[in-house]
């Protein structure tokens, strides 16, 4: 008897763990509206999800979980993004946010390429795959294998120093790093490669100061070595420093796009500093360019539709992020523009070594 | 005084109770299932919080951060296949005590001293947490390289009957935590053309694979012989007098667990390595570890659960995640417009000391709770071994692909059982290698991030005192065994 218990016992155990694990990380609890419509759609195909679609009721689409790839780990500022949006878009059938990591994102977007071109699996797009990526290491895939369906956020960039340091200005951070100074300006990133280690480079360049990056596992180690005085100076987003800044442990000398972000206003440009970039990250939604054009109209519809929303927006506030609305075409001219900067950057830094 | 009235108040609602017992006992189940860790058992947990109000939310997440800690020791010391990383020290004495019939002991002693370190850190957390955090800034580059060198040395101390089995293993972990996408260069090492290898070997299925597999393989071929010798369980707990004789142990492996812990970047199981050798080193019995010794189960139980309140530290001073799980957690309460930081001790007071008296409440508990579960678990070991290996495969096939959501891990964690199969059969320690796996990567990038910011220069790592104190701390545990030999026979010298 106490056997049977025990098989029993394991047998539960085993079927617990395995409904775990074939749900992934649900964005959300299946809603009771989800779990009927899908019930429901053989049915009455499209009665409320695909309302939203324009010309796309003769879809049969989603027919599965819906996966969305995040290509960076769980609790991280893309992996927020992708919950936010999951826990709006109405599919007829659940969103799942799978997190595949590994190096700096082109795991997980040659992943997004690899499955079934279907629509079921989209790709929570960032720039750094899509456009360092490919310059670093042998990626499987290139800028025309996706169809950029929209764009979701625009993220600045803000150079930060310590609030203590003696530099107010870049045009001090210039003077006090010049070449030929004798003294070498330690400026931390969230990795090589990433675009905040690039734009420094960028930068530190056009001011023709000697400096030497120190890569670091995220952009919170990079802060934490910045707070504890390890380094000098690093690039980051706003919603990674804007805590210490209004601690006033950190101060921004500037921000990398062209115009005064909304979020910062007070904040003065590089630009306006004198010296010329335009450098940013933007975070969209893509999926393989195979997926049939019905669907995809299907998926925007969708993704448009969960922007549009109170929540998604009230998230964007809270996250430090602009909402971004460029079109497609322009979205991948942007990709395919910035990618080119960055190869040439890479190029001339010689970080390819093979 | 009213902040302290109003946090029992919003503490001791039917809601927060109930919660932080769901997290509990879900964070308990997934961290005695191999290779499913804290940190998914949390993520799996975070959608729930979106509809709670934030103190229950992140008292369900704490619930399963310090449920899973402690589930870890609970198939280590039953089926010895370490749930966690965090329990792989745990299994060295844990399961040699449950093979001597005293599975019971071994269990209630994991979860006492799991308790005690639980509530250690949570009252460090209460009221030390500003220095600490301060000290958790002093950790540059340098320091952490020379944290790791230490915990390295640690291999010496744990390696069993032979030395230089040890010292191979460690170093052919070492050399496996080399492959993937550097960190600091950015380019591909060790791949051979494969892009799936980009990510690295991880330490998860490499573990599962060590341990579980390895030891799933070995019971398979034992086949029906091994019903035989099943475990035998009875109840047997310590006493509180007992427990307490250990307090030495308890106390100094809570404090090296709150320390690593305070530290970002660091971990449950380093702690629980590092106490587990500082007991070794200075017990007046050390050849006693290993064979079923309390003290082998108290030092890294106490440490790795003292690990979760001080990892709340960095979180709740500088709003710096030290792990993933303090990420995820980072995560959650940005969904509740709470952001973590230094000002929320000033504008959010009564809630920063909500979630540490919460923190209190969780660990006595996990004490209750973890008393059911090992009356549950402890059924394991009844269960038939043909029907017991299939389905704890499984479970590992599940934890090493939930990890990631990536087939390549399974093919590492299948590929690390079948060696570790033939190294448990030519009498290799596997725990030296899941040192080095754990505190490679650690110890490679920091040298390099070091020297870096010195400009090349060595001498920074003897320049910078906290830095120079581990490498000191490190050469005194190598030279350690061999000192205390000298000093042994000097006595015994004296004497004759």
């Amino acid at each position: 008897m106490k056997k049977l218990i025990a098989t029993f016992l394991s047998t539960l155990l085993l079927a617990t763990v395995a409904g775990c694990g074939s749900a992934g990380q649900p964005s959300s609890p299946p809603s009771p509206e989800a779990t009927s419509s899908a019930s429901t759609e053989q049915l009455e195909p499209s009665s409320e999800s695909n309302a939203g679609g324009t010309g796309a009721t003769d879809v049969n689409f989603p027919t599965r979980n819906v996966e969305i790839i995040v290509a960076s780990a769980a609790g991280g500022g893309s992996d927020l993004l992708a919950r936010a949006l999951a826990t709006e878009l109405k599919f007829s059938q659940p969103v799942v946010v799978v997190n595949r990591t590994g190096a700096g994102g082109a795991i997980g977007t040659m992943d997004a390429l690899t499955a079934k071109p279907d629509g079921h699996t989209i790709l929570l797009g960032m720039v750094g795959p899509f456009e360092t990526q490919p310059h670093l290491l042998d990626v499987q895939y290139n800028l025309d294998d996706f169809r950029y369906i929209s764009a979701l956020t625009y993220e600045p960039l803000f150079l930060v120093v310590k609030a203590d340091a003696p530099w107010s200005s870049v045009q001090e951070l210039k003077d006090a790093f010049a070449s030929g100074s004798g003294n070498t300006l330690k400026f931390g990133s969230s990795s090589q490669g990433s675009v905040p280690h690039l734009a420094q480079e960028v930068l530190y360049k056009q001011l023709n100061i000697s400096a030497d990056h120190v890569p670091f596992d995220g952009a919170n180690s990079a802060v934490v070595a910045l707070l504890g005085g390890h380094i000098d100076a690093l690039t980051a987003h706003l919603g990674e420093i804007n805590n210490y800044v209004s601690s006033k442990e950190l101060k921004i000398l500037g921000v990398y796009s062209p115009e005064r972000s909304e979020l910062a206003p007070d904040i003065p440009t590089i630009k306006e500093q004198g010296y010329d970039i335009d450098i940013s990250a933007t975070k969209f939604i893509a999926v393989n360019s195979q997926v049939p054009d019905e669907i995809v109209e299907v998926i925007r519809s969708a993704v448009e539709e969960a922007k549009n929303s109170d929540s998604f927006k009230e998230f964007l506030k809270v996250n430090y992020s602009t909402p971004n609305d460029i079109s497609e075409e322009d979205l991948k001219a942007q990709l395919k523009r910035e990618s080119e900067m960055y190869r040439v950057v890479i190029e001339q830094l010689g970080l390819k070594n093979q | 005084m009213d902040v302290i009235g109003s946090v029992f108040a919003s503490l001791f609602t039917w809601e927060s109770l109930l919660f932080l017992n769901i997290g509990l006992a879900a964070g308990i189940m997934v961290g005695a299932l191999p290779g499913l860790t804290s940190a998914i058992g949390v993520a799996l947990l975070l959608p729930l919080t979106y509809g709670l109000d934030s103190v229950t939310g992140v008292l369900l997440l704490l619930g399963a951060y310090c449920g899973a800690v402690y589930g870890g020791s609970i198939t280590a010391i039953l089926i010895k296949t370490p749930g966690t990383p965090a329990a792989a020290a745990t299994l060295l004495d844990g399961h040699t005590l449950a093979q001597k019939g005293h599975a019971g002991l071994a269990l209630d002693s994991a979860l006492k001293a799991s308790t005690f370190g639980g509530v250690f850190s949570a009252l460090l957390l209460l009221f030390v947490a500003p220095l600490l955090a301060k000290l958790a800034l002093q950790f540059g580059p340098a320091e952490y390289f020379s944290l790791a060198v230490f915990g390295l040395t640690i291999i010496s101390g744990i390696s069993g009957k032979s030395l230089g089995k040890g010292l191979l293993m460690g170093i052919v972990g070492l050399l496996f935590t080399t492959v993937g996408v550097d960190r600091i260069s950015g380019n591909a090492r060790f791949t051979f053309g494969v892009n799936a290898l980009w990510g690295g070997i991880t330490m998860i299925p490499a573990m599962v694979g060590l341990f579980a597999v390895s030891e799933l393989l070995v019971k398979m071929k034992a086949g029906r012989e091994a019903r035989s010798t099943a475990m035998q369980y009875q109840k047997e707990s310590l006493s509180i007098k007992k427990f307490f004789s250990y307090s030495n142990t308890l106390v100094k492996s809570s404090l090296i667990g709150s320390f690593v812990g305070a530290v970002p970047g660091t971990g449950a199981s380093i702690a629980a390595f590092m106490s587990y050798n500082e007991a070794k080193r200075c017990s007046k019995t050390p050849e006693l570890f290993g064979t079923g010794h309390i003290d082998g189960i108290m030092a890294p139980e106490s440490a790795n659960n003292a690990v979760t309140g001080s990892a709340m530290i960095p979180l709740l001073t500088l709003g710096i995640p030290g792990d993933t799980v303090t990420a995820i957690m980072v995560g959650a309460l940005m969904m509740q417009g709470i952001v973590p930081g230094p000002q929320l001790f000033v504008e959010q007071k009564h809630w920063v000391y909500s979630i540490m008296v919460g923190l209190l409440i969780v660990n006595i508990f996990m004490f209750l709770q973890g008393k059911l579960f090992i009356k549950a678990f402890v059924q394991v070991t009844r269960v038939s071994q043909q029907i017991l290996i299939p389905i704890l495969l499984v479970l590992c096939v599940i934890g090493a692909y939930a990890g990631n959501n990536t087939v390549v891990d399974i093919v590492i964690m299948v590929g690390f059982g079948i060696v570790g199969y033939f190294l448990r059969k030519f009498e290799f320690p596997l725990t030296p290698m899941v040192i080095a796996l754990v505190l490679g990567p650690l110890a490679e990038e920091n040298l390099r991030r070091a020297l870096i910011l010195s400009d090349g220069s060595f001498g920074t790592f003897i320049a910078r005192p906290i830095s120079a104190l581990f490498l000191l701390i490190a050469l005194f545990t190598i030279a350690w065994p061999f000192l205390k030999k000298y000093l042994e026979w000097r006595r015994a010298v004296k004497q004759a």
